[in-house]
Formats: C-alpha cells, sequence, structure tokens
C-alpha cells in the first residue's frame, strides 16, 4: 500500500534529482553550523591576533606575573593584615572578600525585610499596607545609584554625629516600680486571656494598655514639662480606643478588658508604691537603679560595636557545642520518626534547642576549668621580661589587648566598644560608613523587589487551599507550614534567584560610596598597572563565579518545590 | 410564608436528637444581607439537599456550619457543640465535619495519598501506618486505589473529587458538607462521584448536599430545602418536591420550572 502510494505519478512536490541531496533539511542544518564556526573562528581569531600585536607593540601582553608585585593600593576596609605595600594579587583578593562581606550580608538583610514587607503588603490594615506599599513604590522607582548616595552621603556622613555618640546613654537609669507591675500585668493577662473566649483581643488591648502606660509613665513620674503633652496625648489614645471598642462588634470587649486591666492595674499599682514610700514602707521610689554603659558608637567614622572574640579555651567550647548540635539532629530526627510511627506528636524543637543549650553550658564550664597560664611575661623597664600573675598584669594595664584572649577563661568574650583620647576605636568591631551604606543600600533597594515577589508568591495560592485545609481542621501553623507556603514558594524561588543575582551584581556599585569591592580595587589595579585585558578576565571570573554559585544553589531549592502535573 | 410540607424526615422519629441545629442565623456582607433567619434542625443520618438559585446563600449557608464563615446572629450546635468564637470550639466542630467543595481544593504539591493522609495525622495524631492504611481503604471505597502515588495535577476532574471526598472521609467525620460538588465536573464524571456519594449516603453518614442535580436528590434526600434570597422558602421530601400536584410557593415553582 504504501509503496504504491509512494510511487502514484498523480502525487506532486519536488523531483528527486542531484540537488535535492541539498534541500535535505538534516544536511541544510549540519552545512548552516559549519559554516557559522568557521566565521566565529575567523573572525576571533582576526580580533585576537590584531589586539595582542598592539599589545606588544607597547609591551603589555597579557600575564598575571604582575599579581606578585608592590600594589601600593591603600584600603581601609580590609583584614588587619593588609598594608598598600602588598601586592596586587593580595589587594585583589581583599576586595573580593570586601564583595562576599557585601552581598552575603546583603543577601541574608534583603530576603528578611523583603519577606516581612511583602507580608506587610497583604495586611487587612489600611494603614500597614498603605505604608508598605509606598515604602516599596518609592524603593523600586528610584535609580539604585541614586539611594547609594542618598545613604552614603546624607545619612552616614551629614546625619550622624562628627564625634562618636553612645547608645544607649551612658549614666544610671532609674526604673521605677510599675516597670514590674507592669510586667507582672502583662503576663496575668495573657494568661487570663487563654481562658476566656477571645484570647487574641485581650492579650492586643493588654500590649495596647502597655504601651499607654509605658509611654505615659516617665512623664507622669519624672518629667513636669512634658506631662501635659503625654496626658493630651494618652487620653487622645484612650479616646481611640474606646471609639474602636464602642464602635466595632460586640466581642471585641475583650480588648477593653485587656487595655482597661493594663492600665487601671498599673495606675492602682504605682499609686500603692507612692503610699508605701510615703509610709517608708519602701525606701525609695525607684525599683532598681541602673548604670548604663554604651554597646554601641555611631559617628561619620562608622559604626562600632561589641567584637566578639574567640579565647585560647574556645576550641573546647566549640567541641562542646557542636556535639550538642549533632544530637540535636539526631533527636530532631528521631522525634520525626516516632511522631510518623506513633502518631504521637513530640516537642522536637525544644529537645533540639535543650540539647544544644545544655552542651553548651557545660562545654563553657569545662573549658574554663581547663589549665592555663597564671602568669605572663611582661617586658620591664631595662628590657628584662619578668614573669607577673595574669590578674596583677591585667589591673596594671600591662597585658597587650591581643594578648588578653589568651589568659581568660570565658570560651568567647564580647567586648564593648572602647575608644582612645582621639576618639578612635580602640576595642570592637567596626562598620565603616562605606560598607554600611553599599550594604544597607543594596538590602533596603533589594527588599522592595523581593517584597512585591513574596507578595504575589503568598497570593498565588488560590484561597480555597486555605479553606480545604481549615475544613479539615489543621492548625494555623500546619495550614501556613504544609499547605500555603510549599506552594508559595514554588512561585517565589525562581524570581528570588533573579533578585540575587541582580544584587550580587549591583554590588558592583560600591565604588560610588568609595567601597573597596572587588571592582573597585580590579579597576585600580588596572589603571597602575596597564593589565587591563588580566583585569577584566579577573572580574569576569569573580562575578561569574558569584553569579553561577547562586544560579546552582536556587536551581537546587527551585527543584525542591516543583509540582508535578499531568 | 414558609410552605412546610406534611411528611418530613423520615429517619428523625429514630433518633430525638438532632446532630446540627441551627436557630435563627442572620449573616451579612457588609450591607448585604445574605442570610435572613435561618433555621434547621438535622438528625443523625439524614441526607439534606439544599437548591436555590443563584446567589441565594446555599453555600454561605453550609460553609457557616464549619466557620468558613461567621454568622453574626443566631445559635448554631454541630453534634452538641456550640459554634463560637472559642477557638477550641471551632477546630472540634471541623474535626467533626467533612467539607467536599465545587473545586476539589486538593493540594497539587501533594500525592493523592499524602493528600488523604496530612489531616489524620496532624490533626488526629495518627501513626503514619495507620494513616495510610485509613487511605488505602478510602481510596479503595471512591474506587481509585491505583491513583495513590499521583499527584492530583496528573488526575482527572473526577478522580479528583472522589480524592477530595476520600481526604475529607478520612478525617471519620460525623457530617459531611458537599458545596456543588459535580458542578465543576464534565457529564461523563458526574455520575461516579454521585455514585460515591449514594455510596456514602446509604452507609448511614449525615450529609448536608448543595447541588442541582435532581436525580440524585429524588433519589438520595430525605429531605429538600430550598433557599431563595437568604431563606429557606420550601422543605419537604423528595416526593412532596417533585410531585406536580402539589402547590408550592411561586418561587420554588419558577425554580422548578426552570430546572426540570
Ligand atoms: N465574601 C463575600 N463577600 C461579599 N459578598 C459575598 C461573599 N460571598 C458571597 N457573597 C454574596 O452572597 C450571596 C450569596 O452567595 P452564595 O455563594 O452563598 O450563593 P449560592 O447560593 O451558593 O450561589 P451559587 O449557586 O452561585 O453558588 C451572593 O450574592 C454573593 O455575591
Ligand atoms: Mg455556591
Amino acid at each position: 500500500m504504501a509503496a504504491q502510494t509512494h510511487q502514484d505519478s498523480t502525487l506532486r512536490g519536488a523531483r528527486p534529482s542531484i540537488f535535492s541531496y541539498f534541500r535535505d533539511i538534516r544536511v541544510i542544518q549540519v552545512v548552516l553550523q559549519i559554516v557559522f564556526i568557521i566565521l566565529l573562528v575567523s573572525i576571533l581569531s582576526f580580533v585576537f591576533i590584531n589586539v595582542y600585536n598592539s599589545l606588544a607593540d607597547r609591551n603589555l601582553v597579557p600575564t598575571f606575573r604582575f599579581l606578585t608585585t608592590r600594589g601600593g593600593i591603600p584600603i581601609s576596609d580590609s583584614p588587619a593584615w593588609y598594608t598598600p605595600d602588598e601586592s596586587y594579587g593580595e589587594a585583589f583578593f581583599v576586595g573580593v572578600i570586601n564583595t562576599i562581606r557585601a552581598v552575603s550580608v546583603g543577601l541574608v538583610g534583603a530576603t528578611v525585610i523583603g519577606i516581612l514587607v511583602g507580608i506587610l503588603l497583604l495586611s487587612n490594615n489600611w494603614l500597614i499596607r498603605n505604608i508598605s506599599r509606598i515604602y516599596v513604590e518609592i524603593l523600586r522607582n528610584t535609580p539604585l545609584l541614586v539611594q547609594l548616595y542618598f545613604w552614603y552621603f546624607v545619612v552616614f556622613l551629614e546625619a550622624l554625629p562628627k564625634d562618636p555618640t553612645g547608645l544607649p546613654a551612658p549614666g544610671v537609669t532609674s526604673i521605677s516600680w510599675s516597670v514590674p507591675i507592669m510586667f507582672l500585668l502583662i503576663v496575668a493577662i495573657t494568661l487570663l486571656a487563654r481562658r476566656t473566649n477571645f484570647p487574641t483581643r485581650m492579650t492586643v488591648g493588654g500590649l495596647l494598655g502597655l504601651i499607654v502606660m509605658a509611654a505615659v509613665r516617665p512623664a507622669l513620674l519624672d518629667n513636669p514639662t512634658t506631662e501635659g503633652i503625654v496626658t493630651i496625648g494618652m487620653l487622645l489614645l484612650i479616646g481611640i480606643f474606646l471609639l474602636i471598642s464602642f464602635f466595632a462588634p460586640k466581642d471585641w470587649r475583650g480588648l477593653a478588658t485587656g487595655f482597661l486591666a493594663m492600665t487601671v492595674g498599673t495606675i492602682l499599682g504605682a499609686g500603692l508604691f507612692q503610699l508605701f514610700e510615703y509610709f517608708g514602707v519602701v525606701a525609695d521610689g525607684q525599683a532598681l537603679n541602673l548604670s548604663v554603659y554604651p554597646v554601641f558608637y555611631y559617628s561619620v567614622k562608622g559604626i562600632f560595636a561589641p567584637e566578639i572574640i574567640p579565647t585560647a579555651v574556645f576550641g573546647t567550647w566549640a567541641v562542646f557545642v557542636a556535639i550538642g548540635v549533632a544530637l540535636a539532629i539526631v533527636l530532631w530526627m528521631l522525634a520525626g520518626h516516632v511522631t510518623e510511627t506513633t502518631g504521637k506528636p513530640v516537642p522536637r524543637g525544644t529537645y533540639a534547642i535543650l540539647s544544644i543549650v545544655i552542651f553548651s553550658v557545660i562545654g563553657w564550664g569545662i573549658a574554663g576549668a581547663q589549665a592555663r597560664p597564671t602568669t605572663i611575661p611582661i617586658e620591664g623597664d631595662e628590657g628584662t621580661v619578668e614573669l607577673v600573675p595574669y590578674d596583677e598584669a591585667l589591673e596594671s594595664g600591662d597585658i597587650l589587648f591581643e594578648d588578653w584572649p589568651l589568659y581568660r577563661t570565658e570560651p568567647v568574650i564580647i567586648a564593648t566598644p572602647e575608644l582612645n583620647r582621639f576618639n578612635n576605636l580602640e576595642i570592637g568591631f567596626v562598620l565603616q560608613p562605606q560598607y554600611s551604606a553599599l550594604v544597607l543600600g543594596l538590602i533596603v533597594y533589594t527588599s522592595a523587589f523581593i517584597a512585591e515577589i513574596v507578595r504575589a508568591g503568598i497570593q498565588a495560592v488560590p484561597y480555597g487551599q486555605i479553606e480545604a485545609a481549615r475544613a479539615l481542621g489543621l492548625s494555623t501553623s500546619d495550614t501556613l507550614l504544609r499547605v500555603i507556603l510549599p506552594q508559595a514558594l514554588r512561585v517565589i524561588i525562581p524570581p528570588l534567584g533573579n533578585q540575587y543575582l541582580n544584587l550580587s551584581k549591583n554590588s558592583s556599585l560600591a565604588a560610588a560610596v568609595a567601597f573597596a569591592d572587588t571592582y573597585q580595587v580590579g579597576t585600580t589595579m588596572m589603571n597602575q598597572s596597564g593589565q587591563s585585558i588580566t583585569g577584566f578576565t579577573m572580574l569576569l571570573i569573580v562575578y561569574l563565579t558569584l553569579s553561577l554559585l547562586i544560579s546552582v544553589v536556587m536551581n537546587i531549592v527551585n527543584g525542591r518545590f516543583q509540582i508535578v502535573t499531568r | 410564608m414558609a410552605v412546610e410540607a406534611v411528611d418530613t424526615k423520615k429517619k428523625a422519629d429514630r433518633f430525638d436528637e438532632p446532630i446540627i441545629v441551627v436557630e435563627k442565623i442572620n449573616k451579612w456582607f457588609g450591607d448585604f444581607h445574605v442570610l435572613r433567619d435561618v433555621s434547621l434542625s438535622i438528625a443523625p443520618q439524614e441526607v439534606v439537599v439544599i437548591i436555590g438559585p443563584s446567589g441565594s446563600g446555599k453555600s454561605t449557608f453550609i460553609r457557616c456550619i464549619n466557620r468558613l464563615e461567621e454568622h453574626q446572629e443566631g445559635l448554631i450546635q454541630v453534634d452538641g457543640i456550640e459554634l463560637s468564637h472559642d477557638v477550641r470550639n471551632v477546630a472540634e466542630i471541623r474535626r467533626e465535619t467533612g467539607m467536599v467543595f465545587q473545586q476539589f481544593n486538593l493540594f497539587p504539591h501533594m500525592t493523592v495519598q499524602d493528600n488523604v493522609t496530612l489531616a489524620p495525622m496532624k490533626v488526629r495524631h495518627w501513626s503514619k501506618d495507620q494513616a495510610e492504611k485509613k487511605a488505602m481503604e478510602l481510596l479503595n471505597r471512591v474506587g481509585i486505589p491505583e491513583q495513590a502515588k499521583k499527584y492530583p495535577g496528573q488526575l482527572s476532574g473526577g478522580q479528583q473529587q472522589r480524592v477530595a471526598i476520600a481526604r475529607a472521609l478520612a478525617m471519620e467525620p460525623n457530617i459531611m458538607l458537599f458545596d456543588e460538588p459535580t458542578s465543576a465536573l464534565d457529564p461523563e464524571m458526574i455520575k461516579e462521584v454521585l455514585d460515591v456519594m449514594k455510596e456514602l449516603a446509604l452507609s448511614g453518614m449525615t450529609m448536608i448536599v448543595v447541588t442541582h442535580e435532581m436525580g440524585f436528590a429524588r433519589e438520595v434526600a430525605d429531605r429538600i430545602i430550598f433557599m431563595d434570597h437568604g431563606r429557606i422558602v420550601e422543605q419537604g421530601p423528595p416526593e412532596h418536591f417533585f410531585d406536580p400536584n402539589v402547590e408550592h410557593h411561586p418561587r420554588t415553582q419558577e425554580f422548578l420550572d426552570q430546572i426540570l
């Protein structure tokens, strides 16, 4: 049959001939590819030979040899070992480290803020929803470069004080009796609320009351000049609150109960202690007097934060922590298995946390009990070296800060920043304004895009899914974790990966705020050495590697959330 | 106003305690009054079919029973539990009532088996083995045991709806709510779903079914309720509704003329 049709002379179409071979679509494709490759290779070799010859004429043949020569590139934000005397290669390496520092913190920060704002964009509250909307619209509709300039020149160089300012401000802070009273009240309200029909509303009412009382308390008790203003503010708040509770449906009375319990309770309690003080039952109107030391300093030189320094016994402690973490993982999986086989819910999170905490505490004690040198060699006045007891040396200030960690019993010390006479940071961790501006700029800018992605992702889950979960009796957290998130993430992850790539590439705008990242160091290196081809190749490799790394990770994550359909 | 039929509740006299009691509930969407003084009591094992024109509040009414919608006035009692703002009561009632939706609402990221086992494991704290055994039993009952490892997206509409029924039954509810379970299905698939529902009714499940399938109503229902404009206009056994000699409320008559 088939053969017959084939030979049918009435069949229309091309006749076989010598040329029909070249009309075969398979042959055409192969020939076209060969032609394309030949063209490409000739163009590239032409360009390459020309560039090579012209560079050779000027003695600038691309090489990596210059990387080991002295670079003379000053980098303010660099590890302690780095000086301008280091080689080009080391300078470039510092640049890469700086890029990684900025990108990694930027990715985490942008994700956290992005998710938060994304959820707020869906809030039922008109005000919250619209404030987040404005945040997103302003940030994603202005150029990143403009925003970086704003953060760097306006915020970090103009708005911050010239001299380091401590946070919290040093001095003595008094805590009045109303603070513990308010604390006890909110605990009591929360516990009581769980026994009523409106636990959330009553707790929220209590929290509202807490805010009002905490804002009003200092003015009423301490400062007579602001008393009036704050009282009016408080009355306004109560008024607004009463309006809400009056016009809202009747089950909102839980809110009123919580609020009134909090405010009236605090006023009565504080009044009681005033009486006690009057009759001399308590000595002072204050519950507690605290000396406050600054934990942070901020100035145009940057933000000074406490530094976490591992000591000589850190290793021992780390081993214990590692054991705790390993045990936590085992417990977690075991608990999962138990739940699966018996159906009994096991508080696996609590067990895991307990395991880590217990081992950390035990390890802390054991590490501290380890033998350590009790004396320390100190250079005397005549150049002699004598052994001085450690405690004495510490008191007399003979120990250099760098030696410190060697003699401490704690595995890690958290050193609060200290300033020297010139207001420079002596101890502590510094976030330089260039770095801060870049990272903050990247985080804030990218978070706006991520927020939109998160919002769209959550909205992409049909409401019917949530209703089905509810109708089955699933709890809110199971609904979120098992039903909404897996489906939302499927929509969120691909565009999120794009934003991560954008952030990592946008980090090369660091030059705008004078931060020595890969791009900035790389271009300086190219200008000084003239090795632009090598330099560009290195830049290309760094950014390509970074992007590929992010892509690979995101692809793996994405693969886990795909939904099988027909 | 409402035409009450003489002979209602075939089964009701066998059970004195109703399993669902609804007393004068009212509900508004903003200014729109969706449910007006709806009262109803349903006996255990009774099959109630709700019919009525689009927008008459049928869905809203059955969704009030498991608190997917909140009623603003009146009382709802399910299996002796009052539907109040107490979250424990709401959770308890949801455990006792299964619901099947027009759009199936299966979880697309889980296999059929996981769809069915999720709630028993998370809510009833069954072991995985126990939940899976139950799931296979139910998938057998609805006639698709071989689809257990597939994803909802790989099934036909009728198969998906049967999975949804199995998923609801896995919680071992005393009451099943159906909101137009066959309206999104192609005609050839409607029968397979209705057959499962018939079998369920015969097994003694208390059921409230919103549907336009008059054949099903005539054959399976103990009572048919006609709703219009948020009110129960008329109710009675199928014989009452489908008897051409009975004089109906004019709204009922108009509706019946349209669909019959
Ligand atoms: N969430 C809502 N917000 C505002 N109005 C709503 C909402 N849900 C339903 N309605 C309105 O309430 C009325 C009753 O809706 P319902 O879905 O209960 O009707 P129905 O009888 O199930 O109709 P159908 O046969 O079309 O499913 C309709 O007019 C509808 O527009
Ligand atoms: Mg409906």
